[in-house]
């Protein structure tokens, strides 16, 4: 039973504003990274069912705007939100800029990029917010023209890459023998008689994210951080940047199936995700002796 | 003992206490097995540290750990009118370990299950991660690493011995979007793009803070009872 001081007091909450608008930043209002956006959402987000939305559409609105959330001192990070409202897609951006006593790292992202992409309930109105228009024929062409653009690591961080998803399908693996929990896969012993092979997906220009699709073991990784992949600190502290998903144990064509439950993902969002490894992406085989040896085995 | 030996046995016991003082973490988490450990386990898995995809700040991460708190609560205690307490946390018990671990390994809350002898656990990767996160916090002096452990597990002691404290600042939502909602909210996931959380959830828009932690909040919507 809700009190009379509790509900006025979590109304006036809710009416907080979360971050106050700001003018946007010049670099996100730049038609050459709005249309990097697009190409990232066509690439991990849109499909046939959000075309159909925008076609006949001579022009398309972005709404642009700052975002000024309650940071932590000396923190100069800059957010901004980009909606696209004919795509039913809000996209939030941050430019990381802080450090991070505790591992002697400094934080700064040399772009904005993608935190964020939310779907339905958008605002109804551009308030606070610049418009950028673009011709939607012309936008349509660049995201076709670059569906097949892809960079991918190299050097040094396909190197830490390498040694990282080993690393942590070892520890997966391994951790679960340990607690006594069943592996469909097998145990990490019984894993590395068979080739170990990965899928990388191409990297993205505007967001500290990329996926892995792990062929032996059928499983999705995932890594994304605050901080630019390119960094070492991502790779050095790589425990805090990875999630391992099981897609034939956590995939559902709807959410509704388990509804509440926070460990699934939509058989569209891992479709996308394995094209984007299988098809587009590069193939990668992993050698034992990319990890150093176990500590307490022979 | 001639002074001197005093004095050389007083230094002794002066470096020994300090180097004792030294050694103290500056954060202990309870241990897994207990309610409250147990409790900051999620707490502190569930949001992101600085550094982690979704962070914002220390105060943003604080408050996604409480609002995480208020579901597994209101799942017990704010069940609305028109829903019962199995369809809103798909258990009828009153405990908030079985609100947690309800469904297994991949159920409610992914990687907090009980094992066959009904002890709650967390899987490996969710240990690791906070053993990861309390040895950072636990080098050098203390700081926001080291503040948000001891916050997690400060809001865990609290709720077991005397329930829950702060504002639920999803309480108040009665609309979203014209859809008439519950308030609170009951479900949280990472935020990442879905058109559907499934069920009567109702995504909570980041014009009502939906989105926190790096996670987004979903209410219910209203039901006549």
């Amino acid at each position: 039973m809700k009190t009379s001081v509790q509900v006025v007091l979590s109304v006036c909450l809710c009416l907080l504003p979360a971050a106050a608008d700001t003018p946007p930043p010049e670099e996100i209002t730049s038609i050459e990274y709005l249309y990097e956006v697009v190409h990232h959402l066509y690439r991990w987000h849109l499909d046939e069912r959000d075309a159909e939305k925008v076609v006949g559409k001579q022009d398309i609105p972005f709404w642009v705007r700052g975002v000024r959330p309650e940071l932590d001192a000396n923190d100069q990070s800059a957010f901004g939100e980009v909606v696209i409202p004919d795509l039913d897609v809000a996209v939030s951006v941050k430019k990381a800029d802080y450090t991070i006593p505790e591992l002697g790292v400094t934080v700064r992202n040399d772009r904005f990029k993608i935190i964020n992409v939310a779907r339905g309930h958008l605002p109804a109105t551009p308030d606070g917010c610049e418009v950028v228009r673009t011709s939607y024929p012309a936008m349509r062409d660049y995201a076709h023209r670059t569906r097949s653009q892809a960079r991918f690591p190299e050097g040094e961080l396909l190197m830490r890459m390498r040694v990282s998803a080993h690393g942590q399908i070892r520890d997966y693996l391994r951790g679960r023998e340990k607690a006594g929990l069943e592996s469909r896969i097998g145990t990490y012993d019984e894993l590395l008689k068979q080739e170990q092979v990965v899928h990388m997906a191409p990297l993205s220009e505007v967001a500290n994210e990329t996926w892995m699709f792990w062929e032996t073991g059928r499983m999705l990784i995932r890594y994304a951080s605050d901080i630019d992949l390119e960094h070492p600190a991502v790779w050095a502290h790589d425990e805090l940047a990875v999630n391992i998903y099981d897609i034939d144990e956590q995939t559902v064509v709807s959410l509704d199936e388990v509804a509440g439950s926070n460990a699934y993902m939509t058989r569209d969002q891992v479709g996308r995700a394995l094209f984007n490894c299988v098809v587009l992406g590069r193939r990668v085989e992993l050698d034992p002796s990319d990890v150093p040896p176990e500590k307490d085995r022979p | 003992m001639n002074r001197r030996t005093q004095i050389a046995l007083s230094i002794f016991l002066f470096s020994v206490s300090v180097r004792v003082a030294c050694a103290t973490p500056n954060v202990l988490l309870k241990p897994a097995d207990t309610k409250s450990g147990f409790i900051a386990q999620l707490l502190t898995n569930e949001v992101p540290f600085p550094g982690e995809h979704g962070w914002v700040g220390e105060e943003n991460t604080k408050s996604a750990m409480l609002q995480i708190l208020w579901v597994c609560h209101g799942r017990i205690h704010h069940v609305p009118s028109g829903y019962d307490r199995k369809e809103v946390a798909v258990t009828t018990s009153g405990d908030i370990i079985d609100v947690i671990t309800v469904g297994g390994e991949k159920g409610q809350c992914d990687g907090f299950y009980r094992d066959a002898h009904g002890h709650f656990k967390a899987v490996p990767r969710v240990q690791k991660r906070i053993d990861y996160l309390l040895k950072i916090a636990n080098e050098g002096t203390p700081g926001r690493f080291a503040r948000l452990l001891l916050h997690a597990q400060g809001l865990a002691d609290a709720y077991v011995a005397e329930g829950i404290r702060g504002a639920d600042r999803y309480a108040g939502l009665d609309q979203v979007h014209k859809v008439s909602v519950t308030g609170r909210a009951y479900s949280w996931m990472a935020d990442k793009d879905c058109y559907n959380p499934g069920g009567s959830f109702v995504k909570i828009p980041n014009a009502h803070e939906g989105s926190l932690g790096g996670n987004r909040f979903f209410t219910l919507k209203e039901r006549n009872p």
